[in-house]
């Protein structure tokens, strides 16, 4: 039986994947901040499915921590979840750097600093899966949220050279690239029911791409062809719109 | 967030403000912010029990907390449904003690109502099997309840309608299971004697349920098709089955998206309909194995049934009558429903086993009938005049499906209500929790 460790586990699509993963009979590592409400899921879905889940601290932005987090897991973790994410305060990031920076810490550098460190771990022992959430923001930055969006890009571009370099390893990197999802993350923002999906499905979406053996993932799959149609307009016409 | 809800007969609908629990703050913030109000589950229950102007909705707090597959005690927020239970658990061979005839109930509802199955004169009521229970009185304090330690609290929250406090957390034993079917058998009767013999004779199986053709009359009143049904061991099952006793493959259910408009259905198709069924079941009777959905939650394949009887709603009158007058009061109710010409297609008959010690429990030994009826006006004075027909035999009503009975026939029906007041005036001393069923029966 192997075991998944879930960075950020307490985002919604993290904790669909959870569940998703538990059903299939995977153990978990649920690694987020607050600890009170990791618990309560993680007994949860222990209770539900069966599985044997450990519940541990873990913050993406103090990442001096990180190399004694990734050495002290309970178990070595056969795949990886990174579903750390945070859209920050766009307005704010623009004049006060600790906001923006906390914007590229948590989506890009913190990301960074413990997949480094998985990434050597299952390189040298030859088997397992990185599956990196990204977004469709990181493939063409606009007004509304670029830092958000250039910390995404800069992580897809990460997740991208990874995949190379772990190929002949025999690691898969799978990027996934969510577009609207109905999450705590996007409450408040007004987002057109058609196009928005429930993290149940994104879920779904991300298991079937990852028994597909596939390398990039949109969720849902109509954010592909938005994206293509959006990085086709010339940037002449781009920097005067207002989408 | 405000609209309007109803419970599941459609009738009475009433606008309501709508806060969603995720987790204990929640709690603590909206008894802070609101004077009177209730939680509740799926608001499964027919009439008013489930309706206020101000409604905690507590199924967001949906998770289980232990499990211990020794004992099979289990321990869930309140807001886990059967549904929940059982597809985590029937595949492990587990089952709830008691078991209400649909799934989508909160185990909230269930201790609140304090819901029985098929095998209430066996097992008794949801209730008794719960070992403990925590509740969020108006306060804002969070007490642990149970029968041994707090025996006059846990006798008023179990069938408490929810007026003592919100449930937030219940532990009770799931029943080990050999197996995800059921054995099930079928026997007919010609009319009510025969019927209430059968029942007698079939005393010490597990679960049973009679299904009443309420339009037949004469001699053949009350004919109908008394269900038995047993746990099916692995001996009991074809090949086939005994290699996976307990994965069955996701049933598909028909839906009824939208309401039927107001012509139908007619008496015509009624007495039609009921006489198909009741032929239907006694040729399809003898003894067949089901699995588990089939036998316990049979109207669950029609997704919204309730739709089916139109914008008006339906009303379900479910009485109990003691064992001593049951035949009698069956007989006068039945005859009474007959004369009136107004329809009954789905009329249930169960055996009840003693009463328990939770102040406002429906149950006590004898028979108990439940009838659905569209609501139309001519529904009211024949509804009254059963409440007279069950007064009479010393019987009472069920809260859960009321809508319309009066303070005084829900007063001579629950002696113990002045227990019951009393413990909800120590937890509750200025009445903030109320539904519009509390607020008609006892203004509180």
């Amino acid at each position: 039986m192997s075991n998944v460790l879930i960075l950020g586990a307490n985002s919604d699509i993290a904790h669909a994947l959870a569940r998703s993963f538990a059903e299939q009979g995977h153990g978990l590592i649920l690694a987020s901040r607050d600890m009170d409400r990791l618990q309560r899921n993680a007994a949860d879905i222990s209770v539900r499915y069966g599985v044997q889940v450990w519940p541990l601290s873990f913050d993406a932005l103090d990442m001096e921590s990180h190399k004694a987090f990734h050495q002290s897991l309970p178990v070595r973790p056969d795949g990886a979840v990174c579903a750390i994410g945070h859209i920050g305060d766009q307005n704010a990031a623009q004049t006060d750097f600790s906001a923006a920076r906390r914007i590229l810490d948590s989506n890009y550098t913190g990301c960074v600093s413990i997949l480094n460190l998985l990434a050597e771990e299952f390189q040298a022992r030859g088997t397992g899966f990185i599956i990196g959430i990204s977004s469709v923001a990181g493939d063409r930055s606009r007004a509304a949220n670029y830092l958000y969006g250039s910390a995404k890009a800069g992580f897809t571009a990460y997740l991208s050279g990874l995949r190379n370099r772990l190929a002949r390893a025999g690691v898969r990197v799978l990027t996934v690239k969510p577009g609207y999802v109905d999450t705590k993350m996007n409450l408040g923002l007004n987002l057109p029911p058609a196009l928005t999906a429930q993290p149940e499905r994104v879920a779904r979406d991300i298991l079937r791409a990852l028994a597909r053996r596939r390398d990039v993932v949109y969720t849902t799959r109509i954010w592909f062809w938005i994206m293509l149609a959006i990085k086709l307009i010339p940037e002449r016409l781009f920097k005067r719109m207002s989408i | 967030m405000k609209r309007t809800i109803s419970g599941f007969g459609n009738t009475p609908r009433v606008e309501a403000e709508i806060t969603k629990a995720g987790g204990l703050r929640d709690l603590q913030a909206w008894f802070s912010a609101t004077r009177e109000g209730l939680g509740v589950g799926l608001r499964q229950s027919y009439g008013d029990a489930c309706l206020a102007h101000a409604v905690l909705d507590m199924t967001g707090m949906d998770r289980f907390v232990d499990f211990d597959p020794v004992s099979g005690a289990l321990t869930c927020e309140a807001g886990v449904t059967f549904r929940d239970i059982n597809r985590h658990f029937v595949p492990r061979g587990f089952f709830p003690p008691v078991t209400p005839g649909t799934e989508r109930v909160t185990l909230g509802g269930a201790v609140s109502a304090d819901v029985h199955g098929k095998n209430h004169h066996q097992a008794g009521a949801f209730g008794s099997h719960v070992l403990n229970l925590d509740l969020c009185i108006p306060g804002g304090e969070r007490l642990a309840v149970d029968p041994r330690n707090s025996p006059e609290l846990f006798r008023a929250v179990a069938g408490g309608m929810g007026l003592l406090g919100i449930i937030t957390l219940v532990r009770f034993s799931l029943l080990r299971i050999p197996s995800a079917y059921v054995v099930q058998r079928n026997l007919a009767a010609g009319c009510l004697r025969e019927l209430l013999e059968l029942f007698e004779e079939h005393s010490k199986t597990t679960y049973s349920l009679a299904w009443i053709d309420s339009r037949a009359g004469g001699r053949q009143l009350g004919r109908g098709v008394l269900t038995l049904g047993e746990h099916a061991q692995p001996d009991d099952l074809p090949p086939r089955q005994r290699r996976s006793l307990f994965l069955l493959r996701p049933q598909r259910a028909l839906g009824v998206p939208f309401t039927l408009p107001r012509w139908a259905p007619n008496p015509f198709k009624l007495r039609l309909l009921n006489t198909l069924f009741y032929q239907a079941q006694r040729h399809f009777g003898g003894t067949r194995v089901v699995d588990y959905r089939s036998f316990f939650y049979p109207l669950e394949r029609i997704a919204s049934w309730n739709r089916l009887f139109g914008p008006r709603g339906l009303v379900e009158y479910q009485f109990v009558a003691p064992i001593e007058s049951a035949a009698a009061c069956l007989e006068a109710v039945l005859k009474t429903v007959q004369a009136s010409g107004l329809g009954s297609f789905i009329a249930g008959l169960k055996l009840f086993g003693p009463e328990n010690d939770h102040l406002l429990s429906f149950p006590l030994r004898g028979f108990t009938l439940g009838m659905d009826f569209p609501r139309t006006p001519a529904l009211d004075p024949l509804l009254d005049r059963l409440d007279a027909l069950v007064l009479d035999h010393g019987g009472r009503l069920y809260l859960a499906k009321d809508a319309r009975m009066s303070p005084e026939m829900f007063r001579r029906g629950y002696p113990r209500l002045g227990d019951f007041l009393a413990a909800k005036a120590a937890v509750d001393p200025q009445g903030r929790l109320s539904s519009l069923q509390s607020r008609r029966l006892f203004h509180v």
